[in-house]
């Protein structure tokens, strides 16, 4: 139980250092951390992955829809 | 020739002021993190598609209406309004199960994660597309972290604060989130070439 709890925590960390939300210090246990553990660098590297994935998922709404709103704040401007 | 950049904060004065072109670059310059940010959450693109015009309207009306006080901050705003709208959705319709998928055909959607739906994916040709069903098949609470902090940008205390639960939790939920779209990935035998993923230079 006590190895789990160990090791959500320190994914949890890592989670915080690929969002750039941990401090200089904290940056630097982890970077360290990540050097012993293996399993724990299988998961940051598995993570950055998928991150990378998710910032390709990139939509375009249809022209249409553009317009539509464009139209919009110019009826909105005239009629105001 | 030197190009004049202008930040969100003056087109914003400049749209208040009466400059249509200034909200034009707006939107041009948000309509994609806006329309992936709703679509992610309510899942069909025809409600993405109303809820995008829904954001801008309500957008709008408070520019024009003199009520904007978050000046310099136009994207977590706006991306809030989306996010309101696109989650109010998507608790008004999970009372009926019977979802829209993209192709038209309704299928009976649990909104729990399981072996099922995920082995039930439709196989798309390009990696992003699949990611964004895969996506799409996490637990609401999973999906609701990672679309606040991958794509509006929002800290997991900001999350924390915004659905009422402890900083670990959120954490915990984009873990799993993370972990989960892993999981599918390998089951889905999705061919993750990371190549497809390096941003031009």
């Amino acid at each position: 139980m006590r190895m789990t709890q160990i090791s959500t925590l320190n994914q949890n960390d890592v989670i915080r250092y690929l969002y750039n939300e941990t401090t200089p210090q904290e940056n630097d246990r982890i970077v360290e951390a990540l050097l012993f553990d293996v399993e724990l660098l299988e998961f940051y590297l598995e993570s950055v992955e998928t991150k990378e994935g998710l910032d390709q998922v990139i939509m375009t709404p249809p022209r249409k829809v553009i317009n539509n709103i464009l139209a919009y704040s110019k009826k909105y401007a005239i009629e105001a | 020739m030197e190009k004049v950049q202008v930040n969100d904060s003056e087109l914003v004065s400049a749209y208040i002021k009466g400059n249509e072109d200034a909200f034009g670059t707006l939107v041009e310059k948000y309509k994609h993190r806006i329309y992936t940010t709703i679509y992610l959450v309510v899942k069909t693109e025809e409600v993405a598609q109303d809820l995008m015009q829904d954001t801008f309207i309500k957008a709008i009306k408070t520019l024009r209406g003199g009520r904007y006080n978050e000046e310099g901050k136009f994207l977590p705003w706006i991306l809030r309004i989306a996010h309101n709208l696109a989650i109010d959705y998507f608790r008004r319709e999970r009372r009926y199960p019977n979802v829209v998928f993209e192709d038209g055909s309704h299928v009976f959607n649990s909104l729990n994660f399981s072996e099922e739906s995920v082995e039930t994916l439709q196989i798309k040709r390009e990696s992003h597309e699949q990611l964004r069903s895969l996506i799409k098949c996490l637990p609401e609470q999973q999906r609701e972290v990672l679309v606040m902090r991958h794509y509006e940008d929002m800290s997991f205390q900001e999350i924390a604060d915004a659905t009422g639960v402890s900083i670990n939790t959120a954490l915990g939920r984009m873990r799993y989130a993370l972990i989960n779209l892993r999981k599918m990935m390998s089951k889905n035998k999705y061919a993750y070439d990371t190549n497809l993923y390096t941003k031009s230079k």
